[in-house]
């Protein structure tokens, strides 16, 4: 009281008066200044009270004249009493407070926050987050208290948060969005008697409205003639019966809970029921039934405790303020979620909204580590020192998303201290670590991943590659389609190759930030995967137009198949079938007379590399080992795949120019090695590139028809090609 | 005056007195003396006075015969009955912003504390802030 004065005299430039309702925390509305509060979200509410009076007037418009005067005059009066008591309690429910529990102010939560500490050293790798539960005896029964984060309380008995509102209710019962509001303590009776007086009122509507009708049945005789005369009694009788049996149902189901003093929330989550052989007994009945009714029903009403027309002093709004600030709706899915993992990091002060949530590149971690931009969390941090800033205030205010906190969380202590500029080195590590993790891989079942690393590579050399197929590709759809039907069978096979095609295209355009991280997910998902995100990228990148970069990364893409090629070649040259995508796609085009050269001649680009390795022997090691075993191939293989080069592609197509392209560099590359001039026209060799190119239209085709479900055919595509694969 | 200065200075200098739910959810406060407060208040008066706030909620959250009446007439009422008359509850909350204000004015002031109605608290807890001013102790 004293404060309370004394805070008055010192509100001195401020002369309207600033009422509590106005700075409150949680997302109830309020009305008549501050008298009435209702949930944030009315609407349903608005749609019972207009289904219960609409019923009633309807009632009382066509069923009431007929039946007081042929029943009992009394008819109408009792509905009214039960429409007026219905609407009454339904008000009421509505726009009482539901037992709100007020938010810890500034000076309460932080002497809760250093009750609960747990002692940390600074040099831990991790920060052990205190305790988020604490365990009381209620009349010798253990109850866990939960702290809530947003209300920084550790929340009474009973109590529970309610997303919708962002509250804390005590004795919540549960949202009724039917009422609009929550049902807690203050409420639950208002609630319980509107259920009770709702089923009354619609027994009655229906008993009454059936009587009309079945009389009017006897006076004529006739059902569709009773239904043109009275229709709105029918449709009333309808109503009724179908709101009849829910209304009934939970009134009964709440004066079971009301005898037994539990709540619906303790009832669906079973805390008094028996689990695991030993029964906890609800410690908060009284033990008789009609003493817990009498209790709940007309004991004694807590007034509100949040005190929505008391004058906001300037102390209150000191104090509060920490709160209102910026919220998110998302924050109690945050502090849910951070109840769950338990991951809490204490320095980083709030995370920066704007970063993506799931990369994990360390130029966002860094840059959500270093974000100081929590008002609370510095004021907090004054008789702490810096490492003060507590999880729970960071969670608070953070106004990012949930994943972004989730990923920040998982972030050691270890890391903040990397200096800012040793963050794109970081990337580059990271990526690099995943290449070798990739490596590490066994080779059969990493047809796509080797394709993928040897991208990896194109990005740092060539730098600002751009991704041309997707536009060749379309272009060259209708040659495609012709040849299609010729490789008729191979179809999923062609898929599969088309994955890892799309697949180190994605990687391919670094511009792209989403790159890396499709890159992650596609390391992570089974190689069956990539195809529908690398289609999804394609179509990205469908504007790029640059055939050098396409050439050159082909070339690199034949350096990460070849690689593939040869390995699986050392293994078994012709029947590995099971081991390798390039190689199947191979095998299955070997229809054709060259059987035994198949292996290596799905893509042109294959072939080139092919030759470069036979010829030039200037790659790496490994490749010239391989390159040893290839030699067994026969050299019209070269040739064929050279003799691609020179003739027979319609220019006119960008798909084809940019092949062209490509194999003019290879041809140069190799008449420079001098080995190579033969061009004999193989066309087949024509027909299986048109072919691979071909799948890439098709995957571009799926693509514009539904983003969706292209993933889903084009993984089934891959599916098929799967079990081979592995 | 000293309350608002004081409580710009971190939580350091005011003391939450918690609920004690030992005996259900009716409103209880624990009457430990917290170590905080040794030496600025004597342990009886202090356990007097939290006992004394218990009494009053426990009066006012307890079944009588009185508060059923109450309840019933608002029940039939479709609690309009509310709109009209004050509850025993809160009677006794009035009641006990008054003990406070006399405690305060008779024990704690001159002690250097102040002891704030929980009632603007949300009956979650007593807060009492240690002032700056030194008390006559």
């Amino acid at each position: 009281m004293n404060l309370l004065c004394c805070c008055c005299g010192n509100m001195a430039p401020n002369t309207r008066i600033t009422r509590k309702w106005e700075l409150f925390a949680g997302r109830n509305k309020f009305y008549c200044d501050g008298l009435l509060m209702s949930a944030p979200h009315t609407g349903v509410f608005y749609l019972t009270c207009i289904l219960i009076t609409g019923t009633s007037a309807l009632f009382f418009a066509f069923d009431c004249p007929f039946l007081a005067t042929r029943i009992n005059p009394i008819i109408p009066i009792v509905g009214a009493v039960l429409y007026f008591f219905t609407m009454s309690s339904l008000l009421r429910t509505t726009f009482t407070d539901p037992g709100v529990i007020p938010r810890a102010s500034h000076d309460e939560a932080a002497y809760i926050e250093k009750q609960i500490e747990v002692p940390n050293s600074l040099n831990s790798p991790t920060y052990r987050p205190p305790p988020r539960t604490k365990e009381v005896l209620v009349k010798g029964q253990t109850v866990k208290l939960k702290y809530c984060f947003t209300c920084k309380i550790f929340r009474p008995p009973r109590a529970s948060h309610c997303s919708l509102c962002d509250n804390c209710v005590d004795r919540f019962d549960h949202h009724c969005p039917w009422v609009g509001n929550c049902v807690g303590k203050r409420n639950y009776r208002f609630f319980y008697l509107f259920l009770v007086s709702l089923a009354f009122l619609a027994v009655f509507i229906f008993a009454c409205s059936v009587t009309h009708l079945v009389l009017l049945i006897k006076a004529e005789q006739e059902v569709f003639e009773v239904i043109k005369k009275a229709p709105f009694t029918v449709v009333v009788v309808f109503i009724c019966f179908f709101s009849i049996w829910s209304v009934i149902g939970l009134a009964g189901f709440h004066t079971y809970l009301t005898t037994s003093d539990q709540t619906t929330n303790e009832d669906l989550k079973g805390s008094f029921s028996s689990k695991g052989g030993q029964r906890s007994i609800n410690p908060y009945s009284r033990g008789n039934l009609c003493l817990n009714c009498c209790h709940i029903l007309c004991g004694p009403m807590t007034p509100s405790l949040i005190d929505r027309r008391g004058i906001a002093t300037d102390d209150y709004i000191l104090q509060m303020q920490q709160h209102t600030s910026p919220r998110h709706p998302l924050s109690d899915v945050m502090s849910a979620s951070h109840v769950g993992t338990s991951g809490m990091i204490t320095a980083q002060p709030v995370i920066g909204g704007a970063g993506g949530g799931i990369s994990i590149g360390g130029n966002d971690i860094k840059n959500r580590l270093y974000d100081e931009s929590n008002p609370s969390s510095t004021t907090l941090g004054v008789s702490n020192g810096i490492y003060r800033p507590r999880s729970y205030d960071n969670l608070q205010n953070g106004n990012s998303n949930s994943l972004a906190h989730l990923v920040d969380n998982e972030i050691p202590l270890s890391q903040i201290d990397i200096p800012q500029t040793q963050t794109a080195q970081m990337q580059r590590q990271f990526r690099h670590h995943k290449d070798r993790a990739q490596s590490n891989l066994s080779p059969d079942s990493n047809n796509i991943m080797s394709t993928i690393d040897s991208n990896e590579d194109v990005i740092e050399i060539v730098g600002k590659t751009e991704v041309v197929a997707a536009v060749a590709a379309i272009a060259a759809t209708n040659h495609a389609r012709e040849r299609q039907n010729r490789s008729g069978s191979y179809n999923n096979l062609f898929y599969t190759e088309n994955g890892a095609v799309n697949a180190t295209n994605i990687t391919n355009s670094p511009g792209l930030s989403t790159s890396v991280s499709v890159m992650e997910r596609l390391d992570k998902e089974s190689p069956d995967l990539p195809l529908e995100k690398s289609i999804a990228n394609l179509s990205i990148s469908i504007d790029m137009n640059d055939s050098k970069d396409f050439t050159e990364r082909t070339q690199h893409d034949a350096l990460g198949e070849t690689k593939h090629t040869h390995v699986l070649k050392q293994c078994a040259p012709t029947e590995n079938l099971y081991s390798n995508v390039a190689q199947m796609a191979g095998n299955a085009l070997s229809v054709a007379p060259q059987e035994s050269s198949t292996n290596l001649h799905v893509y042109s680009n294959l072939m080139d590399e092919q030759k470069q390795h036979e010829l030039s022997l200037q790659m790496s090691q490994q490749q010239q080992h391989k390159h040893k075993t290839q030699k067994n191939s026969t050299p019209a293989s070269v040739l064929l795949s050279s003799a691609l080069l020179n003739d027979d592609l319609d220019l006119d197509d960008p798909v084809s120019a940019s092949f062209v392209a490509q194999e003019n560099l290879d041809t140069k590359f190799l008449s420079g090695n001098g080995k190579v001039g033969d061009s004999s026209i193989n066309k087949l060799n024509r027909l299986r590139m048109l072919n691979s190119t071909t799948m890439i239209n098709t995957a571009l085709d799926l693509d514009s028809l539904d983003g969706s479900s292209l993933g889903n055919n084009s993984q089934s595509c891959l599916v098929k090609g799967a079990p081979q694969l592995s | 005056m000293s309350q608002g200065l004081t409580s710009l200075q971190g939580g350091s200098n005011k003391v939450f007195i918690q609920r004690d739910y030992s005996e259900g959810t009716s409103v209880k406060f624990h009457t430990r003396l917290p170590s905080e407060l040794e030496g600025l208040v004597e342990r009886q008066v202090f356990e007097s006075t939290i006992n004394r706030l218990n009494e009053f909620f426990a009066e006012a959250e307890k079944g009588s015969c009185s508060t059923y009446c109450e309840g019933c007439i608002g029940c039939i009422t479709a609690y309009l009955v509310y709109m009209c008359s004050e509850t025993h509850y809160e009677k006794t909350l009035r009641k006990i912003s008054k003990f406070i204000a006399s405690q305060n004015e008779r024990i704690y002031n001159p002690k250097g504390l102040q002891v704030i109605d929980p009632t603007y608290r949300g009956l979650r807890v007593i807060e009492i802030s240690v002032l700056d001013r030194p008390g006559r102790t």
